[in-house]
């Protein structure tokens, strides 16, 4: 007993301590639900903290974090002083608890940091029109009301859309200007340009689908479920670490495959942790070249297949399920010597894509390479999983085809044990639909009378120098865009980010300040101080998830929003701290000073949509086929809430599910949630086509040729051929024939870090504690320059410069920098070198083929800086405004 | 009763240090103060480098240098055979900090006291999981009865690694399956 | 650096005790004389040392705790030895004062109290010694701890009586001094390629030595360049002026201060990692 008085006397003396420190001057404020810091003495002077007395609420974790977890919130007077993970039901392989990483562990030291946003702010020298446009991200920021703040955007919104027109308006919503609040607002004042990019998916953005590598509607349910994983002989991974970029259980569930007997290969410049866990035989390829590796397995494979001795081509499954890969096989109209087969022999480009061939440019020996397509041989239990990272380089739009096509030729498709796609995020390793199926709140969309939409690799170009590439609306997954591309004046005159870290995020940080040093208004809502946040005129605070009234959901679709076979609940852990506002709530008000109804934005309210969205999820029956509600809702219930709706009967009650804040389906060895993808396809291909315009897996897609080549970014062919790459290896070399080196002799790409989820959490101490951010050099290079570990790295591209301390590793491939992906830019404006270690201040405004970010192709030279050494991140002072 | 500890499957680990944070927010634990951390190591040369990770915390050894040395028994080895600090006699002295081979008492000068892992105490009285047990993502870490741990989860473990003092200087209450590379003496640590 | 408390009272103890041993015994060979002065200074020491160790405890309201673990506690013990003979030190002082007639007592006083403060320092060296500090363990701790007894002692009188000093105590204190500096100094530099040799900790510790050479040099310079200048005075049989005294033992502190501040500046504790 003694031990736990201790603990308690413990923790009251690092509590009163932690009190000091910077999360918690907010912690006690924000939930003693005030928005005054006159609470403050009040709480930390609570005696004690009785864990006893405490409240578990359901608590979001809501990143586009590559997982989604269970998360909950100790509430003891008011105050959070503790979290905790999954505990709703025993722990298995085969049903997990949905355990949260340490980012969500240490969700409450980011809710209630020191640094967050407290009220609306605007930069001391903004005036209508702009004022001091240089000033922005280093002027004074001024404390001002919401009144003011949004009477400033709204006259501006309106000035500017009388002088220049709704095109001049930029909103920004993330990856796609659709889906932010304001966008409603903004949609029914007359439109807004959009921005639209490909960042998570790179070529697979288009190309799957366009090709017929797509199942369940989207580009990632080509793998099986998770249970089939443990089927597999052989599973060869290309470009993935779930262990630092699926966080949750895929790394487990990876893991249960090998203790079920596969043997892993991983195809990477990077041996990460997913190799080391499954003990991968590791293939080091060259960033952006595995177009060049796997034209030489394709090679290896035609050239040794002997369907009696050495069977490594499943040919039935080729002539059965594909088109053009050999001269018999071509759609018709199209050149039969235009096939894949003998592009890959060189029959008429006279260039075998043999091992030898392929080695030079991707580094991997070629024995190496022949071993690799021996393992993908047709008789072995194959699963060919890839990542998207391979993908988010330039010129790659015919590598998702490629790996269809490796996957074809060895018919691993279709078969338990066999599976070839890519999987990534959340559903990492875990094919198939939804289990239980997100609701809808049931807004009607307000559509954007605007057309222009201007693509990430152009956008910041497009404000600088007044034109852009129009290739269609929306963002990458509209039907409309991929048009043939038509080039347009724009004058862009205000930047509105209402949601995504996108000048942090997007490809070329450095035009991009510049861009937004360029305009009359820049806008952001922001939580912290935030890279758009810090280059903006006025910043409206905006609550987390934890401040939102009726909570939430989580899960219930794939890929970013969750696994398959569950969905989270979520409900208000505090009040919203200080003056900060909900997204919805500014997009109402913005909307009445902009003179439109705010019952046309949002004609019922949060509480209701809150309702719909409960009522209309959706949950698998035990036949793993039919669906029901999930909730169960009483007229009571619907009377109480005060909301319209119909009673309806499911598998759980409300209250319960709040209480666990989780539903998941309990899974077992054969139960029936299985799933193998393209089953029905490839037992009967004519009466299941798939989404490709010949039905086929389309090894000759002339669409996809024809898409590409008319945006105007790059050309392709219509198979998935070698094109040299804009900013690949070849353009480390001044002289590739006779390998010199030239300005800019390493590749650069950004392994997705586990101190943050790309640029959020970056500001939580505890989280740079633990993940110290340096830049991963490979030793042999590290010598070549007297770089050890600790000192301090200038990198240099044609677009910018960053300092990093440098790890010097044996991981990385010679040639190959490791820069993790998402760090705060922090400029020194003296110098012009970013001390955060920013990567997209290195890249580039190069958009390829389908409008690809090309993050992870990137070139630049390394050297020891001789400036003033950088400090550890953690002994930063944060980011604290008022 | 019997002797309690963690049981630590390096083969599983990942590393991620979901375990150390899930720790800190226990303990509420300042920036500077950490109570269990993961640190990297690696072996090896490209193209055939290793890595692995240990999650290292206070090991509530049978014979703990820090009680012995501490003096004023504000280290203590607690009836449940945890090693035990009680804040109310410590002063400060840091002696702890130097007789612990692991380095595990941490002197926190704010409070003018050493502090450390307690093993959860206050959970596993009430039959719970430390918290960073039921954190880990990998399930590689576990809290309880040594020998019925290896029962569980898998003998062949060991006390003492390369990277650890001999296991004759505190006899340590920890259970290591460790990866075969760990075992190499040539390491190097990495804060990755 | 944030051992300065420990390092003002491990020398402050060890000059304290070294002094009460030097009166005990320059007192045999010149039962004439009292060395008040130096037994002041002393009893000084142990107060300034004692209170030098508080600024070393984070919590020093918690104090009375601290032995309440003797069964196994090395500084438990030292710090009921370290009072003890501070106790005593002070008794000194006070009968060496006030009460001049009763020499027996003042002779028992004084050698308990020097006997005390010699297992005192044995305390003292063995908390280092059996830490897991991998610098600290070897023998050369013990060593350069009773060295310290003896050539702080010997400065202290140096420092306070020259004038009182009679040519024989000389002889044998700087006999003393001597013989200290070249035991602390075969031991020191077999510590020292020890060190070099070992991996973990300790190498850690060598490499921070190796950045520190210039201290080093400077510590030894001052010990030999003090142990010299009695040496040099033994060898001519001439007699040296105060000031000489004066120089040599503040030479002699000077030596010890650097060395000190080198025990702890390259202490390194054992952790994962570095085993
Ligand atoms: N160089 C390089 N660049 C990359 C990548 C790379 O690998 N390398 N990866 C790319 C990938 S895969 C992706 S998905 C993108 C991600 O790019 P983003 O989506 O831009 O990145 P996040 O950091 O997740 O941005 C989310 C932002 O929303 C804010 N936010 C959180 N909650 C709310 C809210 O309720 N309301 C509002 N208004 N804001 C909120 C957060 O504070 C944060 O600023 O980055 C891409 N960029
Ligand atoms: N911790 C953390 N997790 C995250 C995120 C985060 O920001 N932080 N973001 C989430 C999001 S939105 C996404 S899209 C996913 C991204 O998840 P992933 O795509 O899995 O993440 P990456 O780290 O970019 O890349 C995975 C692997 O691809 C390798 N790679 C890079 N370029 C190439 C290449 O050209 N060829 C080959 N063969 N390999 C290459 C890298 O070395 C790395 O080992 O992560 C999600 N999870
Ligand atoms: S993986 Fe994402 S959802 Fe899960 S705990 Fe981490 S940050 Fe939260
Ligand atoms: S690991 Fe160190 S602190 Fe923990 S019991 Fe052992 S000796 Fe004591
Ligand atoms: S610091 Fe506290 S716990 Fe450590 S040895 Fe000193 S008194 Fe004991
Ligand atoms: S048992 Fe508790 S105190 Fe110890 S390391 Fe785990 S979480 Fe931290
Ligand atoms: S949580 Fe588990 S997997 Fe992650 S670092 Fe800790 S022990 Fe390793
Ligand atoms: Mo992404």
């Amino acid at each position: 007993m003694s031990g736990f008085i201790d603990k308690i006397q413990n923790s009251t003396i690092t509590r009163r301590n932690f009190l000091k420190g910077s999360a918690a001057t907010v912690t006690a404020l924000g939930l003693a639900g005030c928005g005054s810091e006159n609470k403050l003495s009040s709480v930390s002077s609570a005696k004690s903290v009785d864990a006893e007395n405490g409240k578990w609420i359901s608590a979001a974790c809501w990143h586009n974090c590559g997982g989604r977890c269970v998360n909950k919130a100790l509430v003891v007077d008011g105050v959070v002083i503790r979290q905790k993970t999954d505990d709703t039901h025993e722990d298995s392989p085969d049903f997990p608890q949905q355990r949260g990483c340490l980012r969500g562990r240490s969700q409450r030291q980011q809710v209630f940091g020191a640094d967050r946003l407290k009220y609306p702010m605007k930069r001391k020298h903004w005036k209508p029109g702009g004022g001091d446009k240089s000033l922005r991200g280093k002027d004074e920021w001024e404390r001002i009301s919401w009144d003011e703040a949004l009477t400033y955007i709204a006259d501006e919104l309106k000035r500017v859309k009388k002088e220049y027109g709704n095109r001049s308006i930029l909103h920004i919503g993330g990856w796609s200007s659709r889906i932010t609040d304001i966008s409603r607002t903004l949609g029914l004042f007359g439109g807004y340009c959009e921005y639209w990019n490909t960042n998570s998916f790179g070529s697979w953005a288009m190309t799957p689908k366009t090709v017929g590598f797509w199942q369940l509607d989207a580009w990632d349910q080509t793998v099986n479920d998770r249970f089939d994983l443990r089927n597999c002989d052989t599973i060869i991974m290309l470009g993935m670490n779930p262990a630092w970029s699926a966080m949750g259980s895929s790394s487990w569930h990876y893991l249960q495959a090998k203790k079920a007997g596969a043997k892993f290969i991983g195809i990477d410049p990077f041996y990460n942790d997913t190799y080391a866990l499954l003990e991968a035989d590791w293939i080091p390829v060259r960033p952006s070249t595995d177009t060049a590796l796997l034209l030489a397995v394709a090679y290896v494979l035609i050239t040794e297949d002997d369907p009696v001795h050495k069977p490594l081509i499943d040919w039935d499954f080729l002539k059965r399920c594909t088109i053009g890969f050999d001269a018999g096989s071509m759609p018709e109209g199209e050149d039969p010597k235009g096939n894949f087969k003998d592009y890959v022999l060189g029959t008429y480009d006279g260039q075998p894509k043999t091992p030898e061939w392929a080695s030079e440019i991707c580094g991997v020996e070629s024995s190496k390479i022949h071993e690799l397509a021996l393992a993908f041989g047709k008789t072995n239990k194959v699963a060919f999983l890839c990542g998207m990272a391979s993908a988010r380089t330039k010129n790659s739009d015919n590598l998702p085809q490629l790996i269809m096509t490796i996957g074809a030729m060895t018919g691993h498709m279709g078969k338990s044990g066999h599976m070839t796609g890519s999987t990534l995020h959340a559903t990492s390793g875990n094919g198939g639909p939804a289990l239980v199926k997100a609701g809808s709140n049931g807004l009607p969309p307000i559509p954007n009378p605007v057309d222009d939409a201007i693509n990430a690799g152009e956008v910041w170009n497009a404000i600088l120098e007044g034109k852009y590439t129009f290739t269609g609306s929306g963002d990458f997954t509209s039907p409309d865009q991929y048009q043939p591309g038509e080039e347009r004046e724009i004058d862009i005159r205000v930047i509105y980010h209402s949601g995504g870290a996108t000048l942090q995020t997007s490809d070329g940080m450095t035009k991009g300040i510049e861009a937004h040093r360029k305009v009359d208004l820049v806008v952001s809502h922001a939580q912290f101080l935030t890279t758009n946040a810090k280059y903006s005129d006025i910043v409206l605070p905006v609550t987390t998830e934890w401040e939102k009234k009726y909570g939430g959901f989580l899960g219930g679709g794939l890929v970013h929003t969750g696994n398959r076979e569950m969905l989270i609940m979520y409900s208000q852990v505090t009040e919203p701290l200080y003056e900060a506002k909900d997204d919805q709530w500014i997009a109402r008000e913005l909307a009445k000073k902009l003179g439109i109804d705010e019952k046309e934005v949002y004609p019922f309210d949060e509480k209701q949509q809150f309702f719909n969205t409960l009522a209309s999820i959706q949950v698998v029956n035990e036949d793993g086929k039919t669906y029901g509600p999930l909730v169960t809702i009483t007229q009571e219930d619907i009377n109480k809430w005060g909301v319209e709706g119909t009673p309806q009967t499911g598998k759980i009650t409300y209250e319960e599910l709040k209480e666990k804040g989780v539903y998941q389906v309990k899974r077992f060895q054969g139960d029936n949630y299985g799933y193998i993808a393209f089953e029905d396809f490839v037992k009967d291909p004519e009466k299941h086509p798939v989404s490709s315009e010949s039905g086929k897996l389309e090894i000759y897609s002339r669409k996809l040729a024809d898409t590409i080549n008319k945006m105007g970014f790059s050309k392709i062919k219509p198979i998935p051929a070698y094109i040299k790459v804009t900013d690949g290896y070849e353009d480390t070399f001044e002289d590739w024939e006779t390998k010199v080196k030239g300005e800019y002799p390493y590749q650069v790409i950004n392994p997705h870090y586990l101190r943050r989820s790309h640029s959020v959490f970056d500001n939580v101490k505890w989280l740079q504690e633990a993940w110290p951010n340096p830049v991963f050099i490979n030793s042999k290079d590290a010598e070549r320059h007297g770089i050890q570990d600790g000192d301090t790295v200038l990198l240099t591209s044609a677009y910018g410069k960053i300092l990093r301390r440098a790890l010097v590793t044996e991981r990385f491939m010679p040639g190959v920098i490791g820069l993790p992906h998402g760090a705060w830019v922090d400029m020194d404006e003296k110098t012009g070198i970013d001390r955060g270690g920013a990567d997209n201040i290195l890249t580039g405004q190069v958009p390829t083929g389908q409008g690809v970010s090309g993050f992870n192709t990137c070139i630049v030279k390394m050297e020891k800086y001789d400036g003033t050494p950088l400090i550890p991140d953690v002994e930063k002072p944060q980011r604290i405004i008022f | 009763m019997a002797r309690k500890g963690f049981y630590f499957d390096m083969t599983s680990c990942i590393g991620c240090r979901t375990c150390q944070i899930a720790c800190k927010d226990k303990n509420n634990l300042d920036t500077g103060i950490v109570f269990r951390k993961v640190i990297t190591f690696e072996t090896g040369v490209y193209p055939a480098p290793g890595v692995y990770h240990y999650s290292s915390t206070c090991n509530h050894c049978e014979n703990p240098k820090c009680v012995e040395g501490c003096p004023t028994g504000a280290m203590y080895i607690a009836e449940d055979k945890t090693v035990q600090h009680n804040p109310d006699k410590c002063i400060g002295c840091q002696y702890c900090t130097w007789n612990c081979p692991y380095g595990v008492p941490q002197y926190n000068a704010k409070i003018g006291k050493v502090s450390k892992c307690n093993a959860c105490k206050d959970l596993t009285d009430r039959g719970q999981n430390p918290a960073c047990v039921d954190a880990c993502i990998m399930r590689c870490l576990h809290f309880g009865d040594l020998d019925e741990l290896e029962k569980l989860y898998g003998g062949g473990t060991i006390s003492e690694l390369p990277i650890l003092p001999p296991a004759s200087e505190t006899n340590p209450s920890i259970r290591i399956k460790p990866k075969a590379i760990a075992l190499n003496k040539n390491f190097r640590e990495k804060e990755v | 650096m944030k051992e300065l408390p420990l390092l003002l009272f491990t020398l402050c103890m060890q000059a304290s005790v070294g002094t009460i041993i030097m009166i005990m015994v320059a007192k045999h060979f010149q039962r004439d004389r009292e060395f008040k002065s130096a037994a002041l200074v002393a009893a000084l020491l142990s107060v300034a040392g004692l209170l030098a160790s508080f600024f070393h405890l984070g919590t020093p309201a918690n104090a009375f705790h601290a032995i309440t673990n003797l069964g196994s506690s090395w500084m438990s013990r030292e710090i009921l030895f370290t009072s003890a003979f501070a106790a005593l030190a002070v008794l000194y002082v006070f009968f060496a004062f006030k009460k001049p007639g009763a020499k027996g007592a003042i002779n028992i006083i004084g050698w308990t109290a020097g006997v005390i403060g010699l297992i005192d320092v044995f305390m003292m060296s063995k908390i280092y010694t059996s830490s897991s500090v991998a610098v600290w363990q070897d023998a050369s701790t013990f060593v350069e701890f009773y060295a310290s007894v003896i050539i702080l002692g010997a400065a202290v009188l140096f420092l306070t009586s020259p004038k009182n000093l009679s040519g024989l105590t000389i002889s044998y204190l700087g006999i003393g001094v001597l013989t200290a500096v070249a035991v602390q100094a075969a031991f020191t530099i077999s510590h020292y390629i020890n060190l070099g040799m070992m991996d973990g900790p300790g190498a850690v510790s060598a490499s921070l030595l190796s950045d520190m050479s210039g201290l080093v040099i400077a510590q030894w310079l001052f010990l030999i360049l003090g142990a010299g200048f009695l040496m040099f005075s033994k060898i001519l049989e001439k007699k040296i002026n105060f000031t000489g005294y004066y120089i040599t033992g503040t030479v002699l502190c000077l030596g010890l201060i650097i060395g000190r501040y080198l025990f702890y500046a390259i202490s390194v504790a054992s952790r994962v990692g570095l085993s």
